[in-house]
């Protein structure tokens, strides 16, 4: 093997990068127990302000103030303020009916003009509280965020400890009935939070404060500034950094659960996903001195904290440069490219064993409702070159009496064509991805879009929304907030 | 979506009494990811040998 054989068989391996790296994750998890903030915990109920910016909310915004009333939390120690961005649907009516409702408790600050985004609106409600010293701690949260009766107190009980700045929550898809695509977000926030904060809670380096579930001590938005940052599209994670930064700790409360409304079309949450990637980009860029850079009084400076984030940032490149490494030796040297095939798909067989199995049993659940969807994450066609990869005789065999049964063995001269596509799969399954949004809103996309969505896969998908967002950054494009559409399809009871 | 109803709505959490329980609870559960964590990694295992088996 060649110096530049071996780079590129280096490449091809370096294609598993993303799944070890989540393996990592989750190995951590398990470990969790160890690194519990519980000890620190007391029964603590502060003076909280429940902060809920709204821009045309109306769908939702009433059955919100409802749950936020029936938390486990003492009524005097609990306000909500409805953040109203200058809406002009039936917010504003359906907010003042909640004032009268519940009297001393929901407040209505009307925004005149709006539309500069969430951050900006915000900032509006936190200068109200702020103005007087009522709230010791300030809950951010959505409209569409529907909390579980106890979830308030299990996240006020971390802020006992003083070292606490902020909390979060474990966010769940809540959606019912659904769609294939919020299962597939329901099985993603598995990995996502319920596994991955858990991690970060282990490191005790937190990337991100859910949007929708981020309680902050006073003293902690006070120390950040009083406001939220409006140059980013990724605030929430800029004040999750900048929390960590003063040194104050960031804890997940994975037992505190709250429910939000996901997108049921790619559409959706494309437009959304693109938001967090260029919001992520940009987080990166800002926070450049942090990275690889142990401190004494902060952990993201750690390794396996920027191994967890660029990972991410850089998983579709790595898919690029694997498939074209591929291709490269297999013209190179055929048989080598065999071999590195092989590795690349055990490794990642291997870990999507071990991650698939270990988010189910996380949260069994949310597992009863998305375990299709765990199954078919990487989609289809990867699942059958995985297997291809691992097991090429037994396959070989189910290929060869497969075809002959469907009176197809004529297509076995196509074994060279298959080979390559299968080296190309890594990187062109996100331009299939792609072409599940294009399909999305023409002729028949109803039952294509999902079809290509199980062929090609979720993660592939996220990973082409992770392209697009760096091409709109190099662009320098538009970076206007773009709200997600809420539609109240979370049927609440009670 | 069917959510479980609030078990209480009043003015006075009786978070004190039970907190130990709860955290007792929360941190038994995090004990067990370890065990499921380890359940995972034998599904694992037991692949990686089945595939040696299979040669």
């Amino acid at each position: 093997m060649s110096g530049f054989t071996g780079i590129l068989v280096a490449l091809v391996i370096a294609g598993a990068i993303p799944l070890l790296v989540a393996s990592y994750q989750f190995l951590l998890v398990a470990v969790h127990f160890r690194r519990l903030h519980y000890r620190y915990c007391a029964p603590f109920f502060p003076p909280t302000a429940v902060l809920i910016p709204a821009w045309n909310e109306g769908a939702v915004i009433g059955a919100t103030v409802d749950r936020l009333m029936r938390l486990e939390y003492p009524r005097g120690s609990l306000r909500v303020f409805v953040i109203d961005d200058a809406s002009t649907d039936e917010t504003p009516g359906t907010v003042e009916a909640k004032v009268a409702q519940y009297p001393g408790a929901v407040y209505h600050l009307r925004r005149e003009v709006g539309g500069q985004g969430k951050a900006h609106t915000l900032n509006h409600g936190l200068a109200q509280v702020l103005a007087d010293d009522w709230a010791q701690a300030i809950l951010i949260t959505d409209s569409d965020v529907i909390f579980e009766p106890d979830s308030l107190r299990l996240m006020t009980r971390h802020l006992a400890d003083p070292q606490t700045g902020a909390v979060t929550a474990y966010i769940r898809e809540g959606s019912r009935p659904g769609n294939y695509l919020t299962r597939f977000i329901g099985y993603e926030y598995i990995t996502a939070q319920a596994a991955a904060r858990r991690s970060q809670n282990v490191l005790g380096a937190m990337a991100c404060l859910a949007g929708g579930a981020q309680l902050h001590s006073r003293a902690n938005i006070e120390a950040i500034g009083g406001r939220i940052d409006t140059g980013s599209l990724a605030e929430d994670t800029v004040t999750t950094f900048m929390t960590q930064l003063r040194g104050a700790r960031v804890v997940f409360e994975p037992h505190a659960v709250v429910y939000a409304e996901e997108p049921g079309t790619i559409a959706g949450l494309w437009k959304q996903r693109l938001r967090w990637g260029r919001g992520n980009i940009q987080v990166t860029r800002r926070f450049w001195s942090v990275w690889f850079r142990p401190a004494p009084t902060h952990r993201l400076g750690g390794v396996s904290f920027a191994a967890f984030w660029f990972t991410l940032l850089v998983q579709p490149f790595l898919m690029i440069c694997g498939s074209a490494s591929l291709v490269t030796l297999y013209f190179l040297d055929r048989s080598l490219a065999w071999h590195a095939f092989h590795g690349l798909w055990g490794l990642n067989l291997v870990a999507y064993v071990f991650i698939t199995s270990f988010a189910l049993l996380i949260d069994p659940q949310t597992a009863r409702h998305v375990w299709r969807q765990a199954i078919l994450f990487p989609g289809l066609i990867s699942l059958v070159i995985m297997l291809a990869a691992v097991l090429p005789g037994p396959m070989r065999y189910l290929a060869v009496h497969g075809l002959s049964a469907v009176h197809a063995s004529g297509l076995r001269r196509y074994g060279t064509q298959l080979e390559l596509f299968s080296y190309v799969w890594l990187a062109a399954s996100m331009g299939f991805a792609y072409l599940a949004k294009v399909t999305e809103t023409r002729l028949g996309g109803r039952f294509l879009s999902p079809l290509l969505v199980y062929l090609v896969g979720y993660g592939p998908l996220l990973c082409a929304v992770t392209l697009g967002a760096y091409a709109l950054e190099v662009r320098h494009a538009d970076a206007s907030w773009q709200k997600t559409e809420k539609t109240g399809k979370m049927a609440v009871s009670g | 979506m069917s959510l479980p109803e609030p078990r209480r709505s009043g003015d006075s959490p009786s978070a004190p009494a039970s907190f130990d329980d709860e955290v007792g609870q929360a941190a038994s559960y995090e004990r067990g990811l370890a065990v499921m964590g380890a359940i995972a990694l034998l599904l694992v295992a037991m692949l990686v040998t089945a595939r040696l088996i299979l040669g």
